[in-house]
């Protein structure tokens, strides 16, 4: 068999395998409980947090990335090198941990003065949102510095040439040139935090009508052995990922430049 | 005037050395060298995207080695053009203006002139993507120019081009370059496009100018074995000067088996006294060959050997030709027409001259 055909075989398995596991979901499907649940005032709250609470998330990590992501880009300083390998650290520690980490961190005097002084995070909704964040920001980072390596620094160093400054240089021409990098990092940097489960139910905990969102319904409705109303909140899931999945496909096919 | 005081700069282990440079307000000075002699460095020098180790840049006599790169003046073509591909031609072009918060009308008329002039206006709001190489080229230079700057850095902005567009392309420059009174300072590997467009030329070498000077004294006589060579002069000998007067020296060269009689002016650096060493040169077009005996003008400077090889190329023809009682290689380059007037085979016996003034002596 040439490689041509085994790769394929493999491309397709992989694509099987998923496909088994949204398939075997409709053996528990029943049409009239998919409607009823999805519109439950309970599923359209978590649906509506979860939206919300992933949105402000990605929004705020992306506009943390972009500096960030210029600057490991662009710039050589000391440290550059562990600022680069910390960005993935939710991805090496566990979302749980790092969940942990937020949760110790409000338990010692600067988090308990923040939450006295400031915002409330422990067990509350803004807790969801610092959860989302912390998960999705090296991602978003990632990505972005991705989108910029992209772009050849010869463009900023022309502009300046033609009498930019430096700011103007980058919003000008470096940051709309990578602007479709920019959106693929803010849609999976939002898919992302759309699935958060770990960090969020260490952080949050599993409030009904309060902190919880999609995946943690989905939590409570398993542990409560609702197979049926776990299948809608799965497919509910499902769709929104493959949706936004679908996005990112059509804006990375129309290319970086364009 | 664009000067350059004894710069350096490092990149890895590549480094440029002591470079001095001064480019006339209105004149062309070109840069030739190989590929990585250290061109793109020196120019990125200039502009201060390489910090030096020393050395100073000046523009119109005021220092401008620490300015930020925005403040020199300096507009920079470099290779790949750097067009901003999200914007249209006409955005490319206004954007130093812009930038420069410029808005009125005679700069605006200037630009739709330099447009019109390099034959860019029709393409206004076309976006860079859809732009052959040589609009692409012409959009670059305009939008150099437009941005005010009097002194334009190019780094090989031909080097993507066609021949019969290169030479076009050419012409358009030399034309942007006097009525617009610009200082262009341009660095190439192409010797022929160096020579046509440079008032004056200088060639690098592992990163040190190794001559400077007006472009036919360049062409006519390198500086060193090393400018020679890069210039492809393979009719280099290595002789001893045997007696010299006022206006001529002899050369006694062994690999020839002649001695040549070369004016005083030939060489740069001319040998005091007898017995001191030289090396003795000619491009390949200045040898003339001859099939008949010795002309009666012909009084010195000719060898007798046999005809060895004829590469045919094109317009011009190489012919390699072996003195009698030696193996050196002379290398001929004569015109298609000559070669066909003279009927000539390999193995023929002929005689070959060398025009005193056409000898150069390093």
């Amino acid at each position: 068999m040439s490689l041509r055909r085994v790769s394929i075989l493999f491309a397709f398995s992989t694509f099987a395998l998923f496909a088994v596991l949204v398939l075997s979901l409709l053996y528990f499907y029943r049409g009239g409980l998919f409607i009823e649940t999805l519109f439950s005032e309970r599923t359209l709250f978590s649906i509506r947090l979860s939206i919300y609470s992933a949105t402000v998330a990605a929004v705020l990590a992306t506009a943390l990335a972009v500096p960030s992501a210029y600057a490991l880009s662009r710039c050589d300083f000391p440290g550059k090198d562990a600022v680069d390998t910390i960005l993935e650290l939710p991805m090496i520690v566990s979302p749980a941990a790092l969940g942990a980490m937020l949760l110790i961190f409000f338990n010692n005097p600067l988090g308990n003065w923040i939450q006295t002084r400031g915002a409330q995070f422990v067990f509350d909704s803004n807790g969801i949102i610092l959860a989302q964040f912390v998960t999705t920001l090296g991602v978003a980072t990632r990505l972005t510095k991705a989108a910029m390596d992209e772009i050849p620094q010869r463009y900023e160093d022309v502009a300046r040439t033609l009498g930019a400054s430096p700011a103007a240089a980058f919003f000008n021409v470096t940051l709309p040139l990578c602007r479709r990098g920019l959106a693929a990092a803010f849609i999976l940097s939002w898919a992302k935090a759309m699935g958060e489960f770990g960090a969020t139910i260490t952080l949050a905990g599993t409030m009904a009508m309060k902190t919880e969102t999609l995946p943690i319904a989905i939590f409570m409705k398993l542990s409560t052995a609702d197979i049926d109303g776990t299948v809608v909140l799965i497919l509910i899931m499902t769709a929104i990922g493959i949706g936004t999945l679908y996005a990112v496909r059509m804006i990375s096919r129309k290319g970086l430049h364009a | 005037m664009l000067e350059l005081r004894d710069i350096a700069a490092k990149a890895g282990t590549f480094a440029l050395n002591d470079i001095s440079l001064a480019v006339d307000r209105g004149s062309c000075h070109v840069i030739v060298g190989a590929t990585g002699s250290g061109k793109t460095l020196l120019l990125e020098s200039i502009l201060g995207l390489r910090k030096l180790s020393r050395g100073s840049v000046l523009l119109s006599g005021r220092e401008i080695t620490n300015q930020p790169l925005e403040k020199r003046n300096i507009s920079y073509v470099p290779q790949d053009l750097a067009l901003f591909p999200h914007l249209t031609v006409e955005d490319n072009i206004l954007y130093g203006l812009r930038m420069k918060g410029i808005k009125d009308r005679e700069h605006a008329r200037m630009v739709e002139m330099l447009m019109e002039t390099v034959g860019i206006k029709e393409l206004a709001r076309r976006s860079i993507g859809n732009l052959s190489g040589g609009e692409r080229q012409r959009v670059a230079l305009v939008r150099a120019i437009a941005a005010g700057n009097n002194h334009l850095l190019l780094d090989e902005p031909f080097s993507a081009l066609h021949q019969g567009l290169r030479r076009e392309l050419w012409f358009v420059l030399k034309e942007l370059q006097k009525s617009c009174d610009l200082t262009v300072l341009m660095v190439t590997h192409d010797m022929e496009e160096a020579f046509f467009l440079g008032d004056r030329v200088s060639v690098m070498i592992d990163g040190a100018i190794r001559q400077t000077g007006v472009a036919r004294d360049v062409y006519e006589k390198p500086a060193d074995t090393a400018v020679a060579r890069f210039f492809g002069i393979r009719n280099i000998f290595p002789g001893r000067v045997r007696a010299l007067s006022k206006s001529v020296l002899h050369v006694a060269c062994d690999s020839l088996g002649a001695e040549l009689t070369i004016p005083m002016g030939a060489a740069l650096h001319q040998p005091t006294e007898p017995g001191a060493r030289c090396t003795v040169g000619i491009r390949p077009e200045n040898v003339m060959v001859l099939k008949t005996d010795r002309p009666s003008y012909v009084q010195e400077n000719l060898l007798a050997g046999i005809l060895t090889e004829i590469l045919l190329k094109g317009a011009t023809h190489t012919l390699l030709f072996r003195p009698a009682g030696t193996a050196t290689v002379v290398e001929i380059e004569v015109p298609d027409y000559a070669l066909k007037k003279l009927q000539l085979n390999v193995g023929d016996g002929i005689s070959i001259f060398f025009k005193g003034e056409s000898l150069f002596l390093i």
